[in-house]
């Protein structure tokens, strides 16, 4: 049995790269829709293919099993956490502030 | 979050963070409950917050002025909480800030310019509705100005138009979507089956094309345009020129189809429910069919009925089968059409997958207002919670539509779409004929009398 898609060489699923690849795209659509899970392209064969397919051309890119959070991706959960809780706060102040009467 | 080959291993729960449908769920219900929230305690921030000089019915430059420099501080705080919450959310998604910040700001002037020509009182003389003059608007400037292709960043329409379709469920009664689902089911499973059938048919047969490519366009016509195209051509392995074609069929088809629908339907003098569910049956995304629902609505002085048949029959009817005919399409491909080639069986899950995620956040916005709402008695609904909730919320669900109206013309540059070749242009346009006949017949005559009654 070859390995999956998502972990072969050949395979990209980056919804920029997808949008890039296909002029016109995200006119009435997306690239980081649900509907596209994460299909992509394989540029050994010129498909656009779901990431669970599988074939004879198959060659190891080591993507497999690498889904935990990477180090950039909790910091900018953090922040945006952070960034929100204030912004919530500002909205009380402004609230507060410009509209007392409603208080 | 892709390595430097530029792919994301099997998403899981990153979906979660990772895809467009679940940040437009997070932003419409945090809108909601924010709203809520300032309601309850008696403040109108989000009232102000939501302003737009959409409804002025100006008719000199001078008012249009004095509205402005009146309420210059709240565009500037409104512009502020948008730039925030879909900048921090598109750097999420792996858009680059730097790129969308600018062109964001760009696309909200012009949405302002858009609301004050909608705002302006001989507007409707002139069928001035702000929709088509957006994308009119989009098409001139993508096409006669170079803008780079960076600033796509910012022209996100199917992020808008989820948001707004998030919102819009906030206003739309749950006992409606019970009542009307079964026969916007109904409706969109015959228009479905028949336009892909006929396709996939003309295609094959008549004109000879490949499987794949006919699946492909097939769904497209039928379901959910380039959305549904996609997800096709993954399941069936298609090679990057099918999709090309698609994508190519499906916008020229959907920009002729904004414009004719809500003036064919003007000329035969359609109730606004009708032609919302002709358009909800017969136009192939939902960003192009909410330009039109929502233009004729305006024509024919109920948007509110257009919207609600259109959302009914094309987010809650049609917009559903695009999981289903990925899974059928890839047990297909896999079975009959490569069955040396193929060594895994795709999973049922392939409908949770591909399901458009955003859908559930309209139902759940629709179930907690109707909730909420619900207690007070109809003389406080109209006097409170219209005024001082539910409107705040429809002009944020407005702004989120004119975004996305823009955007579809921002990003339509003709000469970067592919040509898709005469057959596939033949089967593809036969299947919109069919389609359209049969929206119509099905919208006006055999659940017509449903239709037109919406929104009364």
């Amino acid at each position: 049995m070859h390995g999956r898609c998502i972990s072969c060489r050949f395979f990209a699923n980056d919804p920029a790269l997808i949008e890039a690849t296909f002029p016109g795209l995200n006119v009435l659509s997306s690239a980081y829709g649900s509907v596209r899970s994460d299909a992509g392209i394989c540029s050994r064969h010129e498909f656009f293919l779901s990431s669970w397919q599988r074939c004879r051309d198959f060659e190891s890119g080591d993507n497999e099993g690498k889904d935990a959070l990477l180090p950039v991706e909790k910091k900018l959960i953090g922040y945006s956490i952070g960034f929100g809780a204030v912004l919530l706060g500002i909205l009380v102040w402004i609230s507060y502030t410009f509209f007392p009467t409603g208080h | 979050m892709s390595n430097e080959r530029g792919t994301t291993s099997s998403l899981g729960w990153k979906e979660l963070y990772l895809k467009e449908d679940w940040w437009a769920i997070y932003l419409g219900i945090g809108i909601v409950i924010v709203s809520l929230i300032a309601f309850l305690n008696g403040s109108s921030v989000i009232k102000a917050l939501a302003i737009n000089p959409g409804g002025l019915k100006w008719s000199s430059l001078g008012q249009l002025m004095d509205h402005f420099s009146a309420n210059i501080r709240w565009y500037a705080l409104q512009l502020f909480s948008w730039l925030v919450i879909f900048g921090v959310s598109t750097r999420i998604l792996g858009i680059k800030t730097s790129q969308f910040l600018p062109s964001f700001i760009i696309l909200y002037v012009l949405s302002i310019i858009m609301f004050a020509i909608g705002g302006w009182v001989d507007a409707p003389k002139y069928n001035l509705e702000p929709p088509l003059v957006a994308l009119i608007v989009g098409l001139v400037i993508a096409n006669v100005v170079p803008l780079p292709k960076w600033m796509d960043a910012g022209f996100r329409v199917e992020y808008y138009i989820k948001t707004g379709i998030v919102l819009l469920g906030a206003t739309f009664p749950i006992a409606l979507v019970v009542s009307a689902g079964p026969v916007a089911l109904l409706q969109a499973t015959i228009i479905s089956l028949t336009t892909c059938l006929t396709i996939y048919f003309v295609a094959t047969k008549v004109f000879g094309l490949d499987k794949r490519l006919a699946s492909v366009i097939g769904v497209g016509g039928a379901v959910c345009g380039v959305s549904a195209s996609m997800a096709i051509a993954s399941s069936v392995k298609a090679k990057k020129e099918d999709l090309y074609t698609s994508v190519t069929l499906v916008v020229v088809w959907a920009l002729v189809m904004i414009f004719f629908i809500p003036f064919a339907s003007k000329a035969l003098n359609l109730s606004p429910g009708d032609a919302g569910a002709w358009v909800g049956t017969s136009e192939f995304a939902d960003a192009a069919g909410f330009a039109a629902a929502s233009a004729y609505g305006r024509m024919a002085g109920n948007e509110n009925a257009a919207i609600q048949a259109f959302t009914l029959m094309k987010v809650i009817g049609r917009d559903m089968w695009i999981g289903i005919w990925s899974f059928v399409f890839a047990l297909i491909a896999c079975l009959k059409w490569e069955k040396e080639e193929c060594g895994v069986k795709p999973s049922p899950m392939e409908i949770w997958w591909r399901f458009p995620k955003f859908v559930i956040g309209f139902f759940v916005a629709s179930f907690f207002m109707t909730t909420i709402t619900a207690g007070y008695s109809a003389a406080d609904f109209n006097t409170l919670v219209k005024p001082g909730l539910l409107m705040p919320i429809v002009s944020l669900r407005t702004w989120a539509f004119i975004f996305c109206f823009l955007s579809i013309g921002l990003t339509t540059r003709f000469k970067d779409l592919k040509a898709a070749g005469w057959k596939p242009f033949g089967a593809f346009t036969i299947g919109v004929a069919i389609n359209v006949v049969l929206g119509f017949v099905l919208s006006v005559f055999v659940f017509g009398g449903y239709w037109s009654n919406l929104g009364k």
